[in-house]
């Protein structure tokens, strides 16, 4: 359903996209606005967020992207909002990915492939309801396990033996096992 | 294998994970990995459980909300594959979210909470076309500034090859040269923008050139900045390279659009990689010390080949090697084996993890 300003809108990314300079200034002090509250936690990448932003922007307009579902003020705070928030969460650490280590000799053509646990994580909101689940010690655990910490330094910063965290660890991670199979046991066939 | 031996492996598998165990231990874990199908299996559920606790708000679901939740509830899709009540139950837990969530806030509200825009001060920002009949000024050609960071961002994507630290000062070279022709292709534009608006009458508005100059300049300082990242990243490889001595063995190398190659300590020729999120293609560097036809297969842990490619090099003993792009569609999911061959012998393997 089309806003009632979609007149406006419409004649704004023409002006827009024509050059004029009045509507260049409008649009892009939208998107300078939508973008401020990221600066401190973009700090030096924040410029290259904001032409990101810009590019992006105009490519979308240049494209006929904008259908008029909402304001254009609010596609293009969507739009800012998005590209500054992929970029915060880009900036964060690689994730890592162990894999299992490779046998020696040749692998046997013949020998069936081993068998992949199901991939259960790949069900986002599955996920989420799960990790909402576990308990808050768990989820503490584990955070720092994700942070890259060493049982020593967990245990030195938990106050939990070595061996005692180990085994709270593995616990937790077969309790969230649990609670998935639960869920999943809940859930309408089919879903 | 006794149970004792599963159940101390299990117990360090998260720290194997994440990379923090002692040597000794890393050692009996990968041994004891290499022979016991259960405790891999466990080592995959670890990797799950990881991932479980690594899980935050996809960016749509944040958007919807901050927009007040599209008047979802319950079990009513926000966005990302997530519904209300999952949405809800993960900020009640998630300082990360919760925070990113008030950014989004304090974002809409300083544009959409305010009733109607001032319009501000030209930027340097705005597309190539000059109206007919328009005021006699000049505009800042988005054109060029698209071109521009176009090519600047191919140089300094580019520069990612420079991770090839046997022909480093080549690839230099090269990247000087790419950068000279993206400053050159920048300046020819802008020197056509300028020809359009000399035919309009007036000058322009000191802010606007100013601005505009700045936006470009800010383009070229933020590209150098990278290049000499990237020179100083490879000269650091190229000294361990000389460190190493000139011996090398065949192997694969890493990629520059991939997670961080693992099992380095254990030698190039056991590398293990997954693309970065969002990737479909990795592109594998190989070291060689030998020169001849090689054939790059992939293969799945059954061993049943999936994808093949000739390596052709006619380079000496010591050179950096070819690359292959590897497209990732086509591929099995899950982990694959990637191995180097020269005619029947195997110089170099490693793993590859395909989400796809």
């Amino acid at each position: 359903m089309a806003v009632q300003n979609g007149g406006d809108d419409d004649s704004l990314i023409g002006r827009f996209l024509a050059g004029e300079p009045a509507a260049v200034g409008e649009v892009d002090g939208w998107l300078a606005r939508a973008a401020t509250s990221f600066r401190r936690r973009l700090g030096e990448q924040f410029e290259d967020a904001l032409q990101d932003v810009r590019l992006e922007v105009t490519r979308l307009l240049q494209e006929g992207r904008f259908r008029g579902d909402s304001s254009l003020k609010t596609y293009l705070w969507r739009v800012t909002a998005h590209t500054c928030l992929d970029r915060l969460r880009a900036g964060s650490r690689w994730s890592f990915v162990e894999y299992d280590g490779e046998t020696a000799g040749a692998a046997d053509p013949a020998a069936p492939l081993p068998r992949q646990p199901r991939p259960w994580n790949a069900d986002r909101d599955l996920l989420l309801r799960v990790l909402a689940r576990m308990e808050e010690e768990c989820r503490r655990l584990w955070s720092m396990l994700i942070e890259g910490l060493s049982y020593r330094e967990m245990s030195q910063e938990t106050g939990v033996s070595e061996g005692a965290l180990r085994v709270r660890v593995l616990r937790c991670r077969r309790r969230a096992q649990e609670v998935r199979d639960e869920l999943l046991a809940l859930r309408p066939l089919g879903v | 294998m006794t149970k004792t031996s599963c159940d101390w492996t299990v117990e360090r598998l998260p720290w194997w994970a994440n990379e923090t165990l002692e040597e000794g231990e890393r050692e009996r874990v990968a041994a004891h990995l290499d022979e016991c199908a259960a405790c891999r299996e466990e080592l995959a559920a670890t990797r799950q459980a990881m991932a479980l606790y690594a899980a935050h708000l996809p960016v749509e679901a944040l958007l919807a909300l901050a927009e007040g939740g599209a008047g979802a509830a319950g079990d009513a899709q926000l966005g990302g594959g997530v519904s209300r009540a999952a949405a809800d139950a993960h900020l009640g837990h998630c300082a990360a979210c919760r925070e990113e969530l008030a950014l989004l806030h304090e974002s809409r509200a300083a544009v959409v909470g305010e009733a109607g825009a001032a319009v501000g001060t030209v930027t340097a920002f705005g597309p190539r076309r000059p109206a007919a009949g328009s005021d006699s000024r000049r505009r800042f050609d988005l054109g060029r500034l698209a071109l521009a960071a176009s090519l600047l961002v191919a140089v300094v994507t580019t520069g990612g090859w420079l991770f090839s630290h046997q022909a480093a000062d080549e690839r230099i070279a090269a990247l000087e040269r790419r950068f000279a022709e993206a400053t050159a292709a920048g300046e020819a534009v802008d020197a056509a923008a300028d020809a359009d608006a000399s035919e309009t009458a007036g000058d322009a508005p000191a802010e606007i050139l100013s601005e505009a100059e700045a936006g470009a300049a800010a383009d070229l300082a933020a590209a150098e900045r990278r290049i000499a990242e990237l020179e100083a990243r490879n000269a650091d490889l190229q000294a361990r390279a000389e460190e190493a001595g000139p011996e090398l063995r065949s192997g694969l190398t890493y990629t520059w659009n991939a997670v961080r190659v693992r099992g380095a300590e254990r030698g190039p020729e056991q590398a293990a990689i997954a693309p970065a999120a969002g990737e479909d293609f990795v592109v594998l560097h190989f070291t060689l010390d030998r020169q001849g036809p090689l054939v790059f297969v992939v293969e799945t842990m059954g061993g049943r080949r999936v994808a093949e490619v000739p390596v052709a090099t006619s380079a000496g003993a010591g050179d950096a090697g070819p690359s292959v792009s590897l497209p990732l569609d086509g591929l099995p999911g899950g982990t694959l084996r990637l191995r180097l061959l020269a005619g029947d012998e195997e110089i170099a393997r490693g793993t590859l993890q395909n989400p796809r």
